[in-house]
């Protein structure tokens, strides 16, 4: 390498360095400010204080968008599972050449714009006259949360041999018996994985459940009310533990997927 | 054709038509094709056809009209935001190539595991709650915000600057740092995909490090890391969240506009219009996208 | 096919009959009608290249795959619409398809839970048949930590533990290395005389063919060509690609005789046509090298021929010599394999070598 390739590359690193910098200057900035109080534009360092934490348990309000949702998250990914399990074993066990129509359409969502998906769904509801609710929300979160899901759950499938199914067959159980103890066992990292990375999506979810959602709220709609409103400490210390709750799916997600990679048969 | 008159007749032979075996298969059938049509696709069609859709005195009334799309044509405001809009969000695809690329490029000449985990760290910003990171980037660039604070304590200014909230830089800043990492993943799959051996075959032809970089890695990563870019155009055409909490009023976006359509103007037909107009420019970038990547596909 | 019954039907009745069964994708025939009969408890191979339509055969059997015309019976009743886990039938598959997240055990018992019998039924069967393949100790591993011949006795076990009427073996000792193979061979031979259950086996591989079956059913370009014992199947081909198939063959040109239309004439002399090959045209000849043997001027019994030919080079085979020779006007080069010790040891290239063969070891096939 020549002087200037080196002086180059180290240049190159400055800026990927601040960069890095800047995507994680926000998290961290939020988590310090729910430790620390600010004074005169510098951070009071000598007033640690877990206060904010505490006053967090006594928001009712917020404990109940929390439960919310979690309701949403668990419903949307329990859904998603299902119709992506019934999809893609239909899909598997046959020539089907509606095949590439129906993945099409799963993956719009995914690939649209959220805000487009979110008018789409709220206007469909108004025609069906369907109020905006929780059941909404979660609707429009299956719809997001699909693409991922069946996306997951159809890698995994077509590395499963048809001789898997086959063999099954052949040793006398019928379709479903073979799905519930040949394929399901088979499939169960990759729900998993999936489960978890879908459930954080949902669990995020704000563009399109804003146009879904009715009296009750989700945690991110709530949060986003609560900054409306005005900016308290309280926002800061709440910030801070949905980043370390989502994080830690993350880690979760990325653990049983590195597992699912290696565990390949 | 003859073997397939022949086959039919053969079947019909053996049993009923397949397609008659038995009715559990059709309903498996239209459940399959059904509920994605329903869920996904059905909705969209509503949509689109509530943008032709009539409204007087805040009531649909029913009859198909183009005064919607009229309307949205003849405004000069309207056409203002909406090609605001797609400049701001072709600067911040730019920002995200650019930074983009260079993390991606740094990563890509790692090895090991400090490879993957940086890949990772990368990829991590994608799963931070979102309304997280706009409130995190107000707190930043807000008139008693960290950025000021700091510029203020380190003497570069006197006095908080404006400059940084409530403007379409704030916008542009804040989605650029919120849509950055979507950048990376795939200008980082496009390096990915270059042939090792096309590298060692630059090398043994007498080219240097910069030479390869200039001759083969950019021009074989650069349609893949473009299309990538799109893709990152693409959601920041659509955001309405991040120019409402740190735009202010000047941070006015198409995105925010169709959205109050759906709010305070309570105009959905107006709304639904304004957001066809964002589907076909989306369609037609993604479409950009694709041609780019099956282009750099065929080589 | 006619309705009555041979005698030898009568003794062993089919089990499985394919009646006119064809197969086509879109315009594509992958097989041509075929008509086959598999007897009670025989070891019936389905041999031919790749794309011969062998395994569509079988999987047609199995029901993995509906025929596109014609009926597969079951002891002549029809069970072209049955569901595959309705079949008495089990397959071994070349992948061996075992479940990969059930130890041994759980993969041979299968069947019978799938089937709801009690545990305890369960339990002995499981074991007695982990017994017959050797894989008792076994029993608690996992697919993934068997070798490739251990896990082709599980899929075996798994198939025969649920007492099919019919096994099918789909070319079960593909991926085994030659060695394994052969002493697979062996044991699979065994054991289908042990259980005394029809196997149909498939292969590309003539010698396995040969080597293991009561029968073997020859296909090509979705044809079934020919079907009989190994003897006949080697000795009195039909065709030209069954003669060329299995082992060594000398194919020579044969034309009727100018003179009389009954009289084929090739480069080891005439031949009588016989009524079986009708037609004018060209013929060929078939005869295998071991058919011939050095004339020794000893008087010629009924239906014995000589020739003179031309040794051009020698082989030395072990137990076998082959002898190449340039025999007729056309100076035709034959194979000849003799018992090392008879060609005398005293042959010199270029000598005038006499042969003698038995007209009843000459196949006369159409020239194809």
């Amino acid at each position: 390498m020549t002087r200037l390739e080196r002086l180059t590359i180290a240049l190159l690193w400055v800026v990927g360095g601040f960069t890095f910098m800047v995507l994680y200057a926000p998290a961290l900035i939020v988590i310090l400010f729910s430790f620390f109080a600010m004074k005169n534009h510098q951070i009071d360092w000598s007033n640690f204080s877990l206060e904010w934490y505490g006053r967090l348990a006594d928001n009712s309000q917020l404990l109940a968008a929390l439960y919310n949702s979690i309701v949403v998250g668990i419903c949307a990914v329990v859904s998603a599972t299902i119709i992506s399990l019934a999809l893609a074993y239909y899909m598997k066990t046959g020539v089907r050449r509606g095949r590439a129509y129906v993945e099409f359409i799963i993956f719009l969502p995914f690939v649209l714009p959220a805000i487009i998906t979110g008018i789409s769904l709220l206007v469909a509801f108004r025609e069906i006259g369907l109020e905006r609710s929780l059941i909404t929300v979660t609707i429009g979160h299956i719809v997001l949360i699909l693409a991922v899901v069946y996306r997951m759950v159809t890698i995994r499938l077509d590395t499963l041999e048809n001789s898997q199914i086959e063999a099954s067959l052949d040793l006398g159980a019928n379709g479903l018996e073979t799905f519930l103890y040949v394929v399901l066992p088979q499939l169960r990292s990759a729900l998993l994985t999936s489960s978890l990375l879908a459930f954080a999506l949902s669990f995020d979810e704000t563009l399109v459940t804003f146009f879904l959602v009715g009296g009750e709220t989700t945690l991110p709609m709530r949060l986003w009310a609560m900054m409306r409103t005005g900016f308290t400490p309280e926002i800061n210390a709440l910030v801070s533990v949905v980043l370390c709750v989502t994080l830690l799916f993350a880690a979760l997600g990325a653990m049983s997927l590195r597992e699912s990679i290696e565990r390949k048969p | 054709m003859m073997t397939v008159v022949s086959a039919e007749l053969a079947d019909t032979s053996v049993g009923p038509p397949r397609w008659l075996a038995s009715p559990g298969k059709i309903v498996v059938r239209l459940l399959v094709y059904g509920v994605p049509t329903v869920m996904i696709l059905a909705p969209l069609m509503s949509f689109l056809a509530y943008s032709f859709l009539e409204q007087k005195d805040n009531i649909v009334t029913g009859h198909l009209t183009l005064a919607n799309y009229a309307a949205f044509f003849q405004s000069g405001s309207y056409l203002y935001v909406f090609f605001g809009t797609v400049k701001l969000a072709f600067v911040v695809a730019t920002v995200a190539l650019f930074l983009g690329y260079i993390i991606s490029y740094l990563i890509w000449r790692l090895e090991g595991s400090t490879r993957y985990l940086l890949l990772l760290l990368s990829a991590l910003p994608l799963v931070m709650n979102y309304v997280v990171k706009i409130y995190a980037m107000r707190s930043i660039l807000g008139f008693n915000g960290f950025l000021n604070s700091f510029l203020m304590a380190s003497g570069i200014i006197n006095a908080p600057s404006k400059l940084f909230i409530f403007n379409q830089t704030a916008v542009m800043l804040a989605m650029a740092v919120i849509y950055l990492p979507f950048g990376i993943l795939p200008i980082f799959l496009a390096l990915e995909r270059i042939p090792q051996s096309l590298l060692s075959a630059a090398a043994d032809l007498g080219a240097k490090p910069g030479q390869i970089f200039l001759t083969v890695i950019l021009p074989l990563s650069l349609p893949g890391s473009i299309a990538g870019a799109l893709f990152v155009m693409v959601i920041a055409l659509g955001d309405y969240l991040t120019p409402q909490m740190v735009g202010g009023s000047e941070g006015f976006t198409f995105g925010r506009a169709i959205w109050s359509q759906f709010g305070m103007a309570f105009n959905w037909p107006f709304g639904a219009a304004l957001a066809v107009v964002l589907l076909v420019t989306v369609i037609a970038l993604i479409g950009l996208a694709s041609l780019i990547a099956r282009k750099a596909r065929l080589g | 096919m006619t309705a009555a019954l041979s005698e030898e039907e009568v003794v062993r009745p089919n089990v499985i009959q394919l009646v006119g069964v064809t197969k086509s994708y879109r315009n594509l025939n992958v097989l041509k009608p075929v008509d086959l009969d598999i007897k009670d408890g025989e070891f019936l191979t389905i041999l031919g290249p790749s794309g011969s339509g062998k395994t569509t055969i079988l999987r047609m059997i199995g029901g993995f795959t509906p025929p596109t015309s014609g009926r597969i019976l079951l002891r002549g009743a029809d069970i072209s619409q049955v569901p595959i886990f309705r079949r008495p039938f089990n397959t071994v598959f070349q992948d061996y398809a075992l479940f990969p997240h059930m130890t041994v055990a759980k993969n041979v018992a299968y069947g019978l839970r799938i089937r709801r019998r009690p545990a305890e039924e369960i339990k002995t069967k499981v074991a007695a048949v982990l017994e017959t393949v050797n894989l008792t100790d076994k029993a608690e591993r996992y697919p993934s930590e068997l070798s490739g011949g251990q896990r082709q006795r599980v899929a075996l076990a798994r198939a025969i533990v649920c007492e099919p009427q019919v096994i099918l073996l789909d070319e079960p000792l593909a991926a085994l290395d030659a060695e394994l193979r052969r002493s697979m061979q062996e044991f699979l031979k065994d054991l289908q005389r042990r259980i005394r259950t029809t196997f149909v086996f498939i292969t590309h591989d003539q010698e396995e063919a040969i080597s293991m079956s009561d029968r073997i059913a020859v296909m090509d370009h979705g044809n079934l060509i020919q079907v009989g014992t190994p003897q006949e199947i080697y000795y009195k081909p039909r065709t030209e690609f069954v003669a060329k198939f299995f082992g060594e063959n000398n194919l020579l040109p044969a034309q009727p005789d100018n003179n009389a239309a009954n009289i084929l004439e090739s480069p080891l002399g005439k031949h009588s046509l016989p009524a079986s090959a009708k037609g004018g045209g060209s013929f060929l000849l078939a005869i295998r090298p071991e058919s011939f043997s050095i004339h020794d001027g000893s008087e010629l019994r009924q239906g014995q021929s000589v020739c003179v030919g031309r040794l051009e080079n020698v082989t030395f085979l072990g137990a076998t010599t082959q002898l190449s020779l340039n025999v007729g006007k056309a100076q035709q080069t034959i194979k000849v394999r003799v018992p090392t010790g008879q060609s005398g040891n005293n042959l010199a290239f270029g000598d005038d070598v006499p042969l003698r063969w038995s007209e009843a070891d000459v196949n006369v096939l159409p020239r194809g």
